[in-house]
């Protein structure tokens, strides 16, 4: 944002230390010419307020009355979630609705949304951070926890999904007696590969963040429990000159290397589809609009997240009107870039001369799949136009609405792609339909239960928010907040 | 009774060849043994009164359990060397190997099956004693080495966990020596002439049995044999005696025919003959010879002979543009003396006739006209499809299409009125003794003769069949049957050579063959099966012992076959037709059912689940109706209607299947589904089902089995009545493993006449596209192993979809798994419906893995589980699979086949598990399978090809299903081998690849559809 020439109007005299963050924040906000919002924080935050604010949610009585319902439900899913899954060990994969010609159903489809989800995090925490875009760091931590816990979820999902979980190991390139390899030609290999190195990355990347906050709790927490579980997860942090230097330079190596995985893995992901023959699969546009629809699902889970987590937890005031516009306007340019994927793939099928390829278009245009085409175009393409406005990117429930329905269309671009293009394809003979069975939906709905019960006790066990990134934004040596930093080629 | 006595007894035994004492031995080991106690004790018990033996049948469970082990005991010590089941002790290798037994190396025995009533010659593969496959013989003319569906489907019946394993007495326990007992009882208290002794049988060809008969006979001569099958053809034995027609049997030469006109004649697959018939038709359709023949169809309800003409017509039945008005125009065309009363034939009718016959009187087509009657047709159309013959010259053993041969059945009789004379017997209570042999009268007798009811008016009624079903139940005694690949027995074919059939293990679940139980009415003890064949043709006249050996070995009494009449008999003069006025309203048309026939299969998981050709419905059947009758009353495929006979209260219910090809008005349905004998609540099924017929089982109790069409079927209406249809409001989808018949515009199933075709594929499109794998390099071996499909020949039996599924060890999946779409068929018949909806054409097309050269299955499978060979063969390594199904997905033909549960879970428990074909891996749960191209046979091949230092030969590797084919419609071999039958197909200008411009270069390619019809055919 073009807008550091008006920066002076903000300054006011500041707050004394440790007050905590109070509904002024919802004081007015402050709008460029062009009409954005400006803040990063509300006014009137100090070092320590902020780390008042953020260490306590992990170091308090839970407040929130919001936050053990959500963890109720979270947890009764999470055991249908077990139940789901021991059922289907002792049964097989009989009790899902895959069948002969739609081997592949809610498992992948639930695959490749959750890992789309993922993305955001990473390309929040690591490609937002290389490009100076220091707006992240109010929200790079919840994010990157999201990502995480997206990929643990996704990452069940091929498991379960074997005809023989028990030899997932197969797909790995281990020392076997016989000398028998994976088939490095299938993407599913590429598929372990990828996804195992991104969970690995991602997960050190948001360790390593968290040390220093780590440290911050172990020194405020008052239990003896507390400061030993602290005192271990922050690996005797002492916040030298010299650990902050070695910590940023590894930071920024790891945030290196974090940056091609935010496009690799959807890619491959994508290849899992394009490789194959299929059509409605067989398509070279793939890896990117895969990518762009991970980022697109990615931000909207994220906006899904914050909304109600600031509120909860009253931290509007460092989760600002500014973020959400932000975060709002990734996820409008990545729903730009699906909706021309869509529209492509439908012109190259019509323009296609192959007559597979063309009737799979058709059936999607005004056949058999227009029942699930049309929903998906209306979930990712239309709806999302309101973002064009800036009134609805400056509404917490209009984005928070906006942030479900494009999660919900996302989810039904998944089931699109792999379903309908199976249960149509090339002999009609062989043609049949998918229907999802309960357990279909127990594993789905226990994955949501796994994903929230990690978040929620992410909340409560560690800060959400990246204190030392946070008070980063804060001018040094001034206890004021400033409008923006000065960077100014971090201009969008 | 010690050990040492059991030790004589089983020596006894041995001395006297294990064939004294079959009968006699069920009864206790005492007798065995022979002991002077045992004597006295028989006749005690004989001196017995009738009460006190009555009380007999309140036997303790445990004493039951104690008599049936002795029984099963015996059964194992008397038994045929090397075809003892589950040995008792311990399990020594031979000291001495019997000659030609080599462990692992199976055995074939020639014997005869029985479809219908006329025999099959099949030669029966047997792994140690265990039969696990039923191949045609090459040497029976029934045969010549193929087999329909039936006769692959018999191994299940043989290991069926379903069968009767125990004798019943008014439907509690009961056991042999009882029942003989009861029987010599009640036999003595006949009058002198035997007055009131019946038997009921289905048809029997078997001159072993006839001699029998006329033993009893002799005995008691008012004795009442009556003879009943569902599938009948009362209807020519009416034409017969109305013209008084020399009684006589059809043997048709379809090679000899150019033109076929079939009234309803299901020719290809329900007539006795039908696997030859069909291999003989062939001879003038194969796409090499510009003349083919030509096959015109009349008919309501598609059937495979209709889906394979070349003109087919549906027309209802009935009425002024019916088959009947049909047949008396092409008569009247013909020069035949017709005489109508009332309505004239429509104007369609006319027209058809008139373009018939000229095809018919045409120059070329002199003295190869060749014209049937269905056995469901009205007498007329069979009066005046013999006067056409005769007119057409097509009678004649030398050169003509039919041979009459003298009737070959042993008691040819007006099926509906025998049984409705035994109902009178027994309603009138004077019917004393009745014996029903192999069958189930209560279910399948019309409706409106009150069997059930007239049975209990019997005071002895035995019934012996190889299941606890309906007359079972209702019988004073129930007897099991043992199963033909477990008796002696004889048997004739369509064309009168008679078979001896032989048995291949020890009754698995005790039991008698018919044979065997029929004697006990002429003697006592009654003889062995093998004391009764044997006597009958090792008799001066007959055989000698070396004849008798060599029919044993061949599968064939040599020079067994009747001599036909050589002379034209004539058209019988004029014929009289009353065609009736047209009909408004809807028709009931029922038929056999193309799976489970008369319902006699209804047990077979195998038959059940076996998609039925061209709607594909699997474990059940349903109302056929047209797609114009479906307009017109607003139905959908999948609402379920109630359908009244009319007059009657009685109704039926089921779902309704929209079929282009029905006849508008007409309302299709099949016989033999919705029976499930099993079903009914006993505590004396010893052998659980498996857990797979448990879950059919809960499928029948909710209806879902298929419509039971008997309670409609009356004796006046046999084939078909007028019906009233009425919603149900209940919408239930029948199962069908196709959804979809219309090809889409896509090059699937090429079909149409020989210029067509040349036309439309010039350059037939063979030569495959640049590719970047080396496969010349990659597939450099002697060997190139291919199939190719001619679908001129296909006739859409499903025979090879039944023989894979025995060979292979597929498991049957039950009902609800074929819902979800998880059918295990290696192979599977599309059909595709062409052109006009009302009149569809059809073509069927088999399909397997087509062993793609460049599969796209295999680079996507992560673990390298599917992998090819040098030889061309896609290959599946089960114990590397983990699952994932990405094969599947990418097989364009979708022909792989995954285990979403442990289907194979049945087959790998007593009994199924002696089923198995030892060299076919048994499938776990989560891996993907499907065709091996019969693997294992390769490899037995290439074996004995090795030893003698040689390539394999053309013919020395036949896949089950090419093995099964009536039509020799699949071919098998060596590409590299350029005079392989494989080859020269390949040279064939009609050859192409199914989706081969995918560049999948599939190893099974196939040859067009060659059609010869009359007109342009609509569309294709």
């Amino acid at each position: 944002m073009n807008d550091a020439t008006s920066s002076t109007e903000t300054k006011g005299p500041p707050p004394p230390p440790g007050t905590p963050v109070s509904p002024t924040t919802e004081a007015e906000p402050v709008f460029s010419p062009l009409g954005y919002p400006q803040r990063l924080l509300a006014p009137g935050l100090t070092y320590a307020s902020i780390t008042e604010e953020v260490a306590s949610i992990p170091l308090r009585r839970i407040r929130s009355g919001w936050w053990w319902a959500a963890f109720g439900v979270a947890a009764a899913l999470l055991f249908l979630l077990v139940v789901a899954v021991s059922w289907l060990f002792v049964t097989g994969i009989g009790i899902w609705g895959v069948n002969i010609p739609v081997a592949w159903g809610f498992a992948i489809v639930n695959f490749v949304w959750w890992i789309g989800i993922g993305h955001a995090g990473t390309l929040i925490s690591a490609i937002l951070l290389l490009l100076a875009q220091h707006w992240r760091n109010s929200i790079n931590r919840t994010a990157e926890a999201m990502t995480i816990f997206a990929v643990m979820c996704a990452g069940l999902f091929p498991l379960l999904h074997l005809g023989r979980p028990q030899v997932f190991y197969f797909l790995f390139p281990y020392p076997d007696t016989m000398g028998l390899w994976p088939q490095f030609r299938s993407p599913l290999v590429w598929d372990a590969f990828a996804v195992s190195t991104y969970f690995t990355v991602s997960l050190l990347y948001w360790y390593l963040g968290l040390v220093p906050d780590f440290a911050t709790l172990r020194d405020r927490c008052a239990t003896r429990g507390g400061r030993f579980f602290y005192g271990v997860v922050s690996l005797g942090w002492r916040g030298s000159a010299a650990h902050w230097h070695r910590h940023q330079i590894a930071y920024r190596l790891l945030a290196g290397l974090a940056t091609p995985l935010v496009l690799s893995v959807h890619s491959i992901v994508s290849l899992d589809f394009s490789v194959a023959i299929l059509p409605g699969w067989h398509s070279t546009i793939f890896p990117p609009y895969f990518v762009a629809g991970a980022i697109y699902s990615g931000f909207a889970m994220v906006l899904t997240l914050l909304i109600p987590f600031r509120k909860v937890f009253a931290l509007e005031g460092l989760i600002t009107p500014r973020h959400l516009n932000n975060m709002a306007l990734v996820m409008f340019i990545s729903g730009l870039l699906v909706g021309y994927g869509y529209f492509m793939e439908v012109f190259m099928g019509l323009l296609s001369d192959d007559p597979f390829e063309h009737a799979g278009t058709l059936s999607r245009l005004w056949g058999a799949h227009s029942v699930i085409f049309y929903p998906v175009l209306l979930c990712n393409v239309i709806v999302p136009q309101l973002l064009w406005s800036r009134r609805i990117r400056m509404n917490v429930w209009a984005l928070f609405a906006l942030s479900i329905v494009i999660n919900i269309g996302m989810w039904l671009e998944r089931l699109m792609i792999v379903v309908s293009s199976l249960s149509r394809d090339f002999l009609p003979s062989s043609w049949g339909d998918y229907w999802p069975t309960f357990w279909d939906w127990a594993t789905f709905l226990g994955t949501m239960g796994l994903f929230f019960t990690c978040f929620l006790l992410f909340l409560r066990l560690a800060p959400a928010l990246s204190m030392s990134d946070v008070r980063e934004l804060l001018t040094p040596g001034e206890e004021g907040p400033p409008v923006d930093e000065p960077q100014p080629e971090a201009k969008v | 009774m010690d050990l040492t006595e059991l030790k004589q007894a089983v020596e006894r035994l041995q001395r006297c060849g294990g064939e004294k004492g079959r009968l006699e031995g069920w009864r206790s080991l005492e007798e065995l043994a022979d002991t002077t106690e045992f004597r006295e004790l028989l006749e005690r018990e004989f001196a017995v009164p009738p009460d006190e033996a009555d009380n007999r049948a309140g036997l303790k469970r445990r004493e039951f359990l104690q008599i049936l082990g002795g029984t099963l005991g015996l059964a194992g010590l008397a038994g045929l060397a090397g075809c003892t089941v589950r040995p008792r002790g311990e399990i020594v290798p031979y000291v001495e190997q019997p000659e030609s037994l080599v462990p692992g190396k199976p055995l074939f025995y020639a014997t005869a099956l029985e479809f219908g009533g006329y025999g099959r010659g099949v030669l029966v593969e047997t792994h140690e004693g265990r039969p696990t496959k039923v191949e045609g013989n090459r040497l029976h003319p029934a045969s010549l080495g193929a087999t329909s569906l039936f006769e692959q489907a018999t191994i299940l019946d043989l290991y069926n966990p379903a069968r009767s394993a125990a004798v019943l007495h008014r439907n509690g326990p009961g056991d042999w020596p009882a029942y003989l007992q009861a029987l010599q009882t009640a036999l003595l208290k006949l009058p002198p002439g035997g007055e009131g002794l019946h038997l009921l049988t289905g048809t029997i060809t078997s001159p072993a049995f006839g001699e029998q008969w006329n033993m009893i006979v002799q005995r008691y001569p008012a004795a009442r044999w009556h003879r009943y099958e569902p599938i009948h053809d009362d209807a020519f034995l009416e034409a017969e005696r109305g013209a008084g027609w020399e009684p006589s049997e059809h043997r048709y030469h379809f090679d000899r025919a150019r033109v076929v006109v079939s009234f309803g004649c299901d020719f290809l697959f329900a007539l006795p003959g039908s696997v030859r018939y069909a291999r003989e038709l062939m001879a003038g359709r194969s796409g090499e010879r510009a003349e083919m023949n030509r096959i015109y169809v009349l008919e309501s309800v598609p059937t495979l002979t209709g889906a394979y003409a070349d003109e087919r017509e549906a027309v209802r039945t009935a009425g002024p543009d019916g088959i009947a008005a049909h047949a008396a125009a092409l008569a009247a065309e013909l020069g035949v003396e017709v005489r109508f009363s009332g309505t004239w034939p429509g104007g369609g009718a006319a027209a058809w006739a008139r373009r018939v016959a000229a095809d018919l009187l045409a120059e070329r087509n002199r003295n190869g006209a060749l014209l049937l009657a269905g056995g469901d047709q009205p007498p007329v159309v069979h009066s005046l499809v013999r006067a056409m013959n005769a007119r057409l010259g097509s009678y004649g053993d030398g050169k003509g299409t039919i041979s009459l041969l003298p009737p070959l059945v042993q008691n040819r009789v007006h099926q509906g009125e025998s049984l409705a004379e035994l109902a009178a017997a027994m309603k009138a209570g004077k019917a004393r003794v009745v014996m029903m042999l192999g069958g189930d009268w209560v279910q399948t007798a019309p409706a409106d003769l009150d069997f059930a009811e007239a049975l209990e008016q019997v005071p002895l009624s035995i019934h012996c069949g190889l299941y606890l079903d309906k007359t079972a139940r209702r019988a004073t005694w129930h007897l099991p049957q043992a199963h033909p690949l477990e008796a002696w027995g004889d048997t004739r074919s369509f064309d009168g050579t008679a078979s001896l059939c032989q048995p291949m293990i020890e009754p698995l679940y005790g039991g008698h063959s018919l044979h065997e139980v029929l004697d006990g009415l002429a003697r006592f003890p009654g003889r062995s099966g093998y004391e009764i064949i044997r006597s009958h043709w090792v008799a001066p006249g007959r055989l000698d012992e070396a004849a008798w050996r060599r029919a044993l070995h061949d599968g064939v009494v040599e020079g067994s076959a009747p001599v036909a009449a050589a002379a034209n008999p004539g058209g019988g003069g004029q014929v009289e037709v009353a065609l009736g006025e047209p009909e408004a309203g809807l028709e009931l048309v029922l038929g056999p059912d193309p799976s489970l026939w008369d319902g006699r299969y209804a047990q077979n998981a195998w038959l059940q689940e076996l998609p039925r050709p061209i709607h594909h419905l699997s474990w059940g059947n349903a109302f056929l109706i047209g797609p114009a009758t479906g307009e017109r009353l607003g139905l959908e495929s999948g609402e379920w209607v109630r359908v009244r006979g009319g007059e009657e209260e009685v109704a039926i219910e089921g779902p309704v299947v929209i079929q282009p090809g029905v006849a508008d008005g007409a309302v299709g349905l099949t016989l033999g589904c919705g029976l499930w004998a099993g079903s009914d609540e006993s505590p004396f099924r010893v052998r659980q089902p498996t857990v797979l017929l448990n879950r059919t089982e809960a499928a029948h109790e909710r209806g879902e089995s298929g419509v039971d069409a008997y309670p409609i079927r009356t004796r006046a209406h046999p084939w078909r009545r007028a019906v009233v249809l009425e919603r149900t409001g209940r919408n239930d989808r029948a199962v069908t493993t196709q959804h979809h018949h219309l090809m889409e515009g896509r090059d699937l199933l090429r079909m149409g006449t020989r210029a067509e075709l040349l036309e439309r594929y010039p350059a037939s499109g063979n030569e495959p596209l640049p590719t970047f794998y080396n496969l010349t390099e990659e597939m450099n071996d002697a060997y190139a192993w291919a199939m190719v499909i001619d679908l001129t020949r296909c006739i859409g039996c499903n025979a090879c979809v039944v023989a894979c599924q025995a060979e292979n060890n597929i498991p049957p999946v039950g009902r609800d798994q074929v819902e979800r779409g998880r059918e295990m068929h290696w192979i599977r018949v599309d059909t595709y419906h062409f052109g006009d909806p009302d009149q569809p054409e059809f073509g069927f097309q088999p399909l397997a893995c087509v062993h793609c050269e460049t599969a796209p299955c295999e680079p996507v499978c992560p673990v390298e589980a599917t992998v090819h060979d040098r030889e061309g063969l896609n290959l599946q390594v089960y114990n590397r699979c983990i699952g994932t199904r990405y094969c599947s997905n990418n097989c364009p033909y979708k022909v792989r086949r995954f285990n979403f549960f442990r289907y194979a879970e049945g087959s790998a428990r007593e009994p199924l598990q002696l089923m198995a074909n030892p060299n076919v891996t048994v499938r776990a749960r989560g891996v993907m399978e499907k065709c091996t191209y019969c693997v294992q046979r390769i490899n037995a091949a290439r074996i004995s090809a090795r030893k003698e230092n040689r390539l394999i030969r053309d013919g020395e590797v036949i896949p089950a299903c090419a093995q099964a084919c009536p039509t020799e419609t699949i071919v098998f071999g060596n590409r590299n081998d350029r005079g392989s039958r494989v080859a020269k197909r390949k040279e064939s200008p009609f050859h192409y690849a199914l989706l081969g411009d995918r560049n999948t270069r599939p190893r099974t390619t196939y040859l067009a559809r060659l059609r010869n019809p009359d007109r342009p055919p609509s569309a294709t």
